[in-house]
C-alpha cells in the first residue's frame, strides 16, 4: 500500500511528529530561560534603583535652586559667583535643613511622581549619569547629611 | 518528577522565597507542550525557540496578576498563540511578504529543516496543512495532534466551539482534497 493511499482511506492521519529538537534542546531551554528571567529582575532593579538616586539628586537640586533664587533673606553673601565647589558645598549646607532633606531622601516612594514633575527625561539621564561618574549614592548622600560632612 | 496542580505552582509562585522555584517547575511543567504548539505554527526550530523563550518571559511578568479564571496550562497556551501570531505577523512585514506568500514562506522552511525527520508521508501531510488559512491551521493542528477539547481551544482562541468545529471540519476536507491532488500528480 502507498502512502497516499494510506493517507487518503485511513479515516486517521499520519499523528506522529514529524520534527525533531537538537540534543539536550529541552534542558538547555530550561536554563536558558531561567537565566533570562533573573537577568530581567537585575535589570529592573538597577533602573528602580537609578529613580531613587535620581530622584534625590533631584531634591538637592531644587532645593539649592529655590534657596538661590526664592529666599532672598537667605541668600548668603559668602557664595560669590566665582564660589569653587567647596564653598558652595559649605553654602548648601549651611543655608539646607537639613533635618528636612534627610528625611525627604529616607522617604522617597514618591521618587517616580518628583521625577517625572520636577525633570525630563534628558535631566534625569544627566542626573545619573552624574551620579555615577562621581560615584555618589543615595545612601552616601544621606550619610553625609546626617553626619554633617561632605559627598566624597 | 511529578506534576504539581495549578494551586500548588501558584501558590509557590506568591510566596517570594520560592518563586524562582515555582516558575523553573511551571517551565519544566508545559516547555515541551508548548514547544510543540508553537513549533507546529511557526514549523522552524530557531524560530519556536525564540518565540517560546518570550512566552514564558511574559509569563513571568503577567504570573503575578493571573487570577485564576482560566487554567494555568489554557493562559500559557494563549500566550503562546498570540506569540507566535505575532512572530508571523511581523516577519511578513519584516520582509514585505503579501499575505498569501507567508505559507509559501514556512513551506520552503519546512522543505529546508534540519530538524525534520518525518517520512514521505508526513511531509505530505505538512504540506497539505501549509496550505491552509493560519487560523485554521492552528485549530487542525491543536485539534488533530494535541487531541485538545473544543471548550480548552475556544478559551485559548477566543472563539465559539461552533465556529471552531466548523474550521476544523473544513480543515479536515481541505487536507484530503490536497493529498489526493498530490496523489494524482
Amino acid at each position: 500500500m502507498s502512502v497516499d493511499h494510506h493517507l487518503m482511506h485511513h479515516e486517521e492521519l499520519d499523528k506522529r511528529n514529524p520534527f525533531s529538537v537538537p540534543e539536550g534542546y529541552f534542558d538547555q531551554l530550561q536554563e536558558k530561560v531561567v537565566f533570562r528571567i533573573k537577568k530581567e529582575k537585575k535589570s529592573v532593579f538597577r533602573i528602580r534603583y537609578y529613580k531613587y538616586v535620581a530622584a534625590a539628586a533631584c531634591i538637592l537640586l531644587f532645593s539649592v535652586w529655590g534657596l538661590l533664587f526664592l529666599t532672598d533673606t537667605r541668600q548668603p553673601a559668602t557664595v560669590g559667583e566665582n564660589a569653587d565647589e567647596e564653598e558652595l558645598e559649605l553654602w548648601m549646607y549651611d543655608v539646607l535643613d537639613k533635618t528636612t532633606l534627610t528625611a525627604a531622601l529616607l522617604n522617597i516612594e514618591t521618587s517616580e511622581d518628583i521625577l517625572e514633575t520636577c525633570c525630563s527625561e534628558e535631566q534625569e539621564m544627566e542626573i545619573i549619569r552624574f551620579l555615577e561618574r562621581e560615584n555618589i549614592t543615595i545612601a552616601a548622600i544621606v550619610h553625609s547629611l546626617e553626619n554633617d560632612g561632605g559627598f566624597y | 518528577m511529578s506534576e504539581y496542580s495549578d494551586e500548588q505552582l501558584l501558590e509557590m509562585f506568591r510566596d517570594k522565597h520560592r518563586r524562582y522555584e515555582a516558575f523553573d517547575r511551571i517551565v519544566r511543567q508545559y516547555k515541551v507542550r508548548l514547544y510543540w504548539h508553537i513549533r507546529k505554527i511557526l514549523i522552524v526550530h530557531e524560530d519556536t525557540d525564540d518565540v517560546l523563550q518570550n512566552t514564558f518571559e511574559k509569563a513571568w511578568k503577567g504570573l503575578s496578576a493571573f487570577r485564576q479564571e482560566a487554567q494555568l496550562f489554557t493562559w500559557l497556551y494563549r500566550i503562546a498563540t498570540n506569540e507566535a501570531i505575532s512572530f508571523l505577523n511581523q516577519k511578513r512585514n519584516k520582509d514585505m511578504l503579501p499575505w498569501d506568500e507567508a505559507e509559501p514562506m514556512l513551506m520552503r522552511s519546512l522543505q529546508s529543516d534540519a530538524y525534520f525527520s518525518g517520512d514521505e508521508a508526513q511531509l505530505l501531510l505538512q504540506k497539505a496543512i501549509l496550505t491552509l488559512p493560519e487560523k485554521q491551521r492552528i485549530v487542525f493542528n491543536m485539534k488533530y495532534f494535541d487531541e485538545m477539547t473544543y471548550d480548552a481551544m475556544s478559551e485559548i482562541l477566543g472563539t465559539s466551539v461552533g465556529a471552531l468545529k466548523a474550521s476544523f471540519h473544513h480543515a479536515v476536507k481541505k487536507i484530503k482534497a490536497c493529498i489526493e491532488r498530490s496523489s494524482l500528480q
